[in-house]
Formats: structure tokens, sequence, C-alpha cells
């Protein structure tokens, strides 16, 4: 099964892009089949229960929505990339 | 070019986020690179989806609208004369930032370069030292010029 993720900041268009290729380059070493699209937050709801992640530009209230959802601000600053590439995997490869 | 000399602003003093916005939206609005709708269009799209982030030694926004507002490809370039408050975007508790890139983007295939330069500068430790460093207009103006008018090769 491919995993699905959706990546999302307020527009749709700038955070995310900056993210989006980061967390691509992530999933390939993992080795996991996925898909992953663009959108902005308040889009979420369209793709929630269906997607298997989120990964968005702030802290969204997880208990709002079924997909799991991280933060990926580390990949657009460069810190603390190890922690959330953990939770990354860790929601993949369940 | 994105980086124009005349939208790079070196100790620019605000007092207030809405006095930084509506300066930006002046020198746009007047260059004919936004609509009339951009200076609220920003100011909102901040208050809804804050931009400020924490790096190691540099608080920075990265200030936008949507597309719709823009009539060209350019950043604009502030290092303020002293802090001014915006909102984490990963915590959104209050961050005290000095450094704004105002991101006036396009929906072309084009941007995706100057994002990915832009994402490359914040974790890019001696670019980031380098613009803490600068002391004068003219210093920030080649900084900026320099890294983002390189090829994409030479980063």
């Amino acid at each position: 099964m491919k995993k699905r993720i959706v990546v999302a900041c307020g527009a749709g268009l700038a955070t995310s892009t900056m993210i989006l290729q980061k967390v691509e380059e992530f999933v390939k070493e993992l080795g996991v089949s996925y898909s992953i699209s663009q959108s902005q937050i308040y889009e979420l709801d369209f793709y929630d229960g269906e997607a298997d992640l989120f990964i968005t530009s702030m802290k969204l209230d997880q208990s709002k929505y079924k997909t799991p959802i991280v933060v990926g601000t580390p990949f657009l600053i460069g810190l603390n990339e190890d922690v959330l590439k953990e939770q990354i995997k860790q929601i993949l490869l369940n | 070019m994105y980086v124009e000399e005349n939208l790079i602003f070196y100790n620019q003093r605000f007092e207030s986020q809405s006095q930084l916005f509506d300066f930006i939206a002046d020198e746009l609005e007047e260059k004919n690179y936004v609509t009339e709708q951009f200076r609220e269009a920003i100011k909102i799209r901040e208050q809804n989806f804050p931009t400020g982030l924490q790096l190691q030694n540099l608080n920075v926004a990265i200030v936008h609208t949507e597309v719709e507002y823009s009539r060209t490809e350019k950043l604009v370039i502030i290092k303020l004369e002293k802090p001014i408050t915006f909102k984490n975007i990963e915590t959104l508790k209050p961050l005290e930032v000095d450094f704004i890139i105002g991101l006036i983007l396009q929906d072309s295939y084009k941007h995706l370069e100057v994002l990915q330069k832009v994402s490359r500068l914040l974790q890019n430790e001696e670019v980031i030292q380098e613009i803490r460093q600068a002391s004068s207009h003219a210093e920030l103006t080649i900084l900026m010029q320099d890294y983002f008018n390189k090829k994409e090769n030479e980063i």
C-alpha cells in the first residue's frame, strides 16, 4: 500500500514547498512507497482519515484530526531534524 | 532578478507589525509589484498563519500572501533596527524577530528555485552570521545579491 502524505502550510505555496523536498528525500531513503501532495491547512479536512500522514508548518490540534500530524519546521530550519525523521518513520512504517 | 537593491532595507525601525506591513505594502504598491489588496492580505495571513522562525542565531519572519496579490516575483529583505514581535510558526508563541524576508510570489514553476534558496539560507550558518554582522545597506545588499543571484550549483 502506498503511504499518502500531505504537506500543508497557510497558503499552500511557500513553507510547504520548502518542507516537501526534504520530506521526499527522507521517505525515499526509508524505501517506503508513497504519494505526496501539497495543500493549504484549511483543506486538510478533505484529506483527513484518507491520508497516512500530515506534515504541517504549524502546530495543529491533533484531537481534531484522524490522520497523524507532525510539525515539519525542523526541515525548514535544519534544527532537530532527527527527532522529526524518527516520528515520520514511526508513523509510516507502522 | 529576485533581489533588487531598493527592496533591501537596513536598520529600518518599526513600532509594530502593522507598521512594518504598511511599509512593505507602500514600497511594493509604488513599484506596481502588488495589487491594492496585498496590504490587508499580508496582515491577515500573518495573523492566521504566523511565519516566525527561530533559527540558532537569528529570528526570521518569512512574510507572504497568496499568489493572487502579486504581480511579479521578488524578495523584500529587511534587517530591523529593533525586533518586532511575531509568532513562532511552530509553537505559535511570541517571537522577537530581527530579520524579515518578504516573498512576493506568483503561481509559477519559477518560485521553486527561490524557495529552495531561502530554505538553504535558513540552514546556512555562515550566511546567517554574515547577515547578523552586516553593518550597512551596501553590505547587506551585496551579501543578499551574491547569495540569491548565484547559480544553483555555487551555493
